[in-house]
């Protein structure tokens, strides 16, 4: 094993601030600090010569304070103004002296900093003594290390773009790249049509088009379309994040993390992250993985830029709907009262055009139709919009692209969380952005996921051991779990507690080994989620069970395909009648057809969430009716009364509460006719749909259907443009 | 990130007329399910246009009512009604402004000036959209699916009940009323008659509760025309699909199921 691990040293310098960085590194900016000190005020503090022996706070005492006070001491009569002037200065000087090549480097490339480090057991953990369980208690108390951090990008140095461009016929360029999107075209495509153009154009006018790109690449150029959004180097074994420019200078650069840095022997994952790709004059190394992370302020800011959109954030507050009626999100519970910093409500009418709350999705899905790959995206939508554009492509914000080839395993997602929880939270601070004229405040109200994604995300337990919303525990005959046993309702049927389970998730991230951390989950049922790093959010509430997944994939699939069909209730004769039925009921275009091979395969092969939908609203009672007995055709009656309950797109408290009674009812029945074990999580969870309505209003306003489409969209640009991540939005 | 980049563009040029103009060429087509119909009503008039719909105001709907949609094709510009329509619609009339409403041949005969004469002239509609809803007819055959409508009444002891039934066409009816020209838009339909009793009309319900029933059986025939043929388009509740469904083993007696297809209202 040659894991090489350097030795990092402590610097006290302004940017690192105390962090521990390489000793290189620190070397540089003792240099910077020095000539800066002597810019500023012509004092030169004795520097050791980048003695890297000495304990590192002993060798710097720079920092702004001190070179005040020490200047102060030396010139009395520097006055209060003249120090406050120095933060200012700063930057400046810091400019004067360094070639501006290098000073690009230094602001970008600013080293990894290997943030396990961070914590102040840092020597101890470093000397292999043995330590006793006390003592590393003792610490957790003190701090936590940091585990999910992505590295420091340079963020400081981001801009956004400028909007003039200086070619007066730039508009023929820009219909052309809109038409791609629009077509949905491949690069290749559109480049010959740009060719074209410019063969017409010359054609036409030498002189006024001899500007006129003759590639894509120039004309992307042009216009400054290029590749805005981070992007990480990750190690594909255990998801840590890297700046590329760090590991492709270095070469045979191995994954430094470490999965637990509590453990007494540091043991880092070691994998290599880059591969050699030889070009035809040398070779040049490539991370294997790549994360692109867009970049929210640049979405919200061209947002903003659209004259109407601030019209359209305010439109929710003049409406009004009469009480016990939920029309919409903004009806919910949630939005009424989401609490702001200072105890007031967050959206109100005044703060409606910059108090945004987004909605977000997480969803793993196949790109390719011929291979097994999959990557996952991480969608966010603004809720102050109104319903009917709110889900339209070019009002949904990308947060985050997570590369394939496999889903993210478990509590790993946290690596790709952590850069765009740090987002958020400077969101939720507010950020100033060019085009509001204000500061725009960004609040996570609302994940909308299936339930494999909703439990990474949020972390918690996997959804056949325990119910997260409520005290639900499975019980396991066997291999097999199962959330049977009504009988006992009242006392399990209650939400969760939030700082039980904060604290859960902050225990979590002390465990030393894969057996601790895995005996933790199953006695707590947490594991940590950076999300729980937002002060606001709530991993137990703002997580809804989706309606899409839950009733129409979930249970409708179970009762019919298992129970029904598996349980020789409804035979293949039966099944051959039924789509001889089917084909004589005639529906209207708009709902979508359901395939009327019913009977062909297993018996409902194939079907989507929507045609399920539209499967039980429709065609379940009149095709099954009477070739089912009396217990199932109560199972049926309910479930259909309850799903064309809850599709309404209004609905009111009476209605809600209707759905759920008969929603109970069907998992009783099925409980009583069909024994426990057929209790599935998605029987227990739809219980909790009516809460997350009372919420979030009605299905309409959160669930999954409405994300699905991005999927498809994404997918297809994947597609057409060969995972070429810069151009993927 | 390109598209965000190029929303940026395009917003920045949005007072080039030629690319305007030009973009206008690839705008995606306006689909019939989008809820942004209703951005052009204001709050108060859709208001009103649901309270109607679900049968909430106590004021006589008379069908020259503003409604979110507009009437389509095919169409058939200024033809005569057949006389026992026009005599139904006059009887309309009378009951919903309680006017003295005649038809042409009765103003021959009588003298009285205080009554108003309905024109015999309407421009009859195959099909109208209402929000985001297109509802057929059977003089629109290709849109023969979405013919099957609901639509409230209120029953004699003030209950309201939903009743199914086929349109067979819409028309835009003119006449001047008190000396103001009104257009109002109706339907005429033919109601499907009721299954023989309770039972079988809620004949897939659960637990002796009529509610829980998800369809309902009705007959395969219509009643015959009468007054009740012709309400304003704004009553129309939802489409409905109607299937066969046969009960019985041993002589087994045909029946019409009506599905609802829930309403894609939203406000």
């Amino acid at each position: 094993m040659s894991t090489k691990i350097r030795n990092k040293v402590k610097c006290d310098c302004k940017e690192c601030d105390g962090k521990y960085v390489e000793e290189r590194t620190r070397k540089r900016h003792i240099e910077l600090e020095r000539r800066l000190a002597s810019n500023v005020s012509g004092f030169v503090p004795l520097l050791p010569n980048n003695n890297c022996d000495k304990p590192a706070h002993t060798v710097l005492e720079i920092d702004d304070s001190p070179i005040t006070e020490e200047s102060s001491s030396l010139k009395q009569t520097v006055e209060q103004e003249e120090t406050t002037s120095l933060d200012s200065n700063y930057e400046l000087d810091f400019a004067t002296f360094i070639p501006p090549k290098r000073r690009r480097q230094d602001q970008f490339r600013e080293p990894k900093v290997n943030h396990q480090y961070e914590n102040p057991g840092y020597d101890e953990i470093n000397n292999p003594i043995d330590e006793s369980e006390d003592d590393y208690m003792d610490l957790s108390d003190n701090e936590i290390p940091v585990q999910f951090a992505a590295p420091d990008n340079g963020d400081s140095e981001f801009e956004y773009p400028n909007t003039n461009v200086n070619f007066t016929d730039s508009w023929i360029l820009i219909w052309i790249f809109k038409y791609q999107a629009r077509f949905r075209l491949s690069d290749v495509a559109i480049d010959s049509l740009i060719k074209f153009f410019q063969k017409v154009l010359m054609d036409a006018d030498q002189r006024r088009f001899k500007d006129f790109p003759s590639s894509l690449y120039t004309a992307s150029k042009m216009l400054q379309i290029g590749n805005q959004s981070k992007t990480y180097a990750v190690c594909p074994s255990c998801n840590a994040l890297y700046n590329v420019t760090d590991i492709v200078t270095e070469e045979g650069f191995k994954c430094t993390h470490v999965e637990f840095p509590m453990r007494s022997k540091v043991k880092s994952c070691g994998t290599e992250l880059t591969v050699q790709v030889p070009l035809t004059n040398e070779i040049k190394r490539r991370p294997k993985l790549l994360f692109p992370l867009p970049n929210l302020k640049i979405q919200i800011n061209s947002l903003y830029q659209r004259s109407e959109f601030k019209q359209q954030l305010q439109k929710w507050t003049n409406r009004h709907v009469d009480n016990g009626m939920l029309a919409d999100i903004y009806d919910g519970e949630i939005w009424k009262n989401f609490p702001d910093t200072s105890d007031g409500p967050y959206f109100t009418p005044e703060t409606a055009d910059s108090h945004l709350g987004i909605m977000i999705n997480l969803d793993w899905f196949q790109p390719f139709e011929s291979s097994v790959y999959s990557c996952g995206a991480i969608y966010g939508v603004i809720c102050n919009l109104p319903r009917e554009i709110r889900f339209k492509k070019e009002n949904i914000l990308t947060l985050g692209l997570l590369p394939g080839p496999n889903e993210v395993k478990l509590h790993k997602i946290n690596h790709y969380l952590s850069p765009i929880v740090d987002e958020l939270l400077e969101f939720w601070n507010g950020v100033e952005i060019p085009a509001a004229e204000k500061n725009i405040r960004l609040a996570l109200i609302c994940c909308s996921n299936d339930i494999p994604a909703a439990r990474k995300l949020c972390g918690h337990i996997s959804a056949s051991a325990s119910c997260y919303r409520c005290h639900k525990r499975a019980n396991y005959t066997g291999n097999k779990s199962n959330f049977g046993g009504f009988a006992d309702m009242d006392d399990w049927f209650v939400e969760r507690d939030l700082q039980e389970h904060r604290q859960n998730a902050e225990n979590w991230k002390l465990c030393k080994s894969e057996e601790e951390r895995r005996l933790h989950v199953s006695s707590t049922l947490v594991r940590w989620s950076e999300l729980l790093r937002l002060p606001y959010f709530n991993p137990i509430r703002h997580l809804i069970v989706d309606p899409m997944h839950c009733l129409f994939l979930g249970i409708a699939h179970w009762i019919i395909k298992k129970l029904w069909i598996e349980g020789n209730k409804i035979s293949n004769r039966d099944l051959e009648k039924m789509e001889k039925r089917a084909k004589t009921i005639q529906i209207p275009a708009d709902l979508g057809r359901v395939p009327n091979k019913i009977a062909t395969g297993e018996g409902f092969s194939g079907f989507t969430a929507d045609q399920w939908k539209t499967f039980i609203l429709i065609y379940a009672i009149p095709l099954m009716w009477d070739l089912l007995a009396e217990p199932d055709r109560k199972i049926l009656g309910n479930f259909v009364r309850a799903c064309s309950l809850l599709v309404c797109r209004i609905i009111d408290y009476n209605t809600l509460n209707e759905a759920h009674e008969r929603l109970l009812k069907v998992a009783r029945l099925i409980e009583e006719n069909y024994g426990s074990e057929m209790i599935t999580p998605n029987l227990h969870l739809c219980l909790h749909i009516a809460d997350c309505c009372r919420d979030y209003g009605p299905l309409y306003s959160f669930w999954c259907f409405s994300f699905e489409r991005m999927n498809g969209i994404l997918g297809r640009l994947l597609l057409c443009r060969l995972f070429n991540h810069s151009s993927l939005y | 990130m390109r598209h965000w980049r190029l929303d940026d563009l395009v917003s920045a040029q949005s007072n080039n007329i030629k690319l305007v103009e030009a973009l206008k060429l690839i705008k995606p087509r306006a689909t019939s399910g989008s809820l942004a119909d209703y951005d052009n009503f204001n709050f108060v008039q859709l208001y009103q246009f649901r309270k109607i719909f679900f049968q909430e105001v106590d004021d006589t709907i008379v069908g020259s009512e503003p409604f979110p949609g507009e009437m389509l094709t095919p169409c058939r510009n200024r033809v005569a009604l057949p006389d026992n329509i026009y005599q139904i619609l006059t009887d309309y009339y009378k009951n919903a402004y309680e006017l003295q409403f005649i038809t042409i041949a009765e103003s021959i005969s009588t003298s009285s000036t205080d009554s108003i004469v309905v024109p015999n002239m309407v421009d009859q509609f195959g099909r109208v959209r209402i929000s985001t809803e297109v509802f057929g007819s059977t003089m629109a055959p290709r849109y023969l699916k979405n013919a099957n409508v609901l639509a409230k009444f209120i029953q004699n002891n003030e209950t309201t009940d939903l009743f199914p039934g086929q349109v067979q066409y819409y028309f835009e009816h003119a006449i001047r009323i008190s000396g103001e020209l009104r257009t109002h838009r109706l339907a005429f339909i033919k109601w499907y008659k009721p299954a023989p009793n309770q039972r079988t009309r809620f004949y897939t319900s659960i637990d002796d509760n009529e509610k829980s029933s998800n369809i309902e059986l009705w007959q395969n025939e219509f009643y015959d025309i009468g007054r009740d043929c012709l309400i304003p388009i704004h009553y129309l509740y939802s489409r409905f699909v109607s299937s066969k469904f046969v009960i019985g083993k041993r002589n087994p007696i045909s029946y019409n199921a009506v599905i609802p297809i829930n309403r894609q209202f939203h406000l």
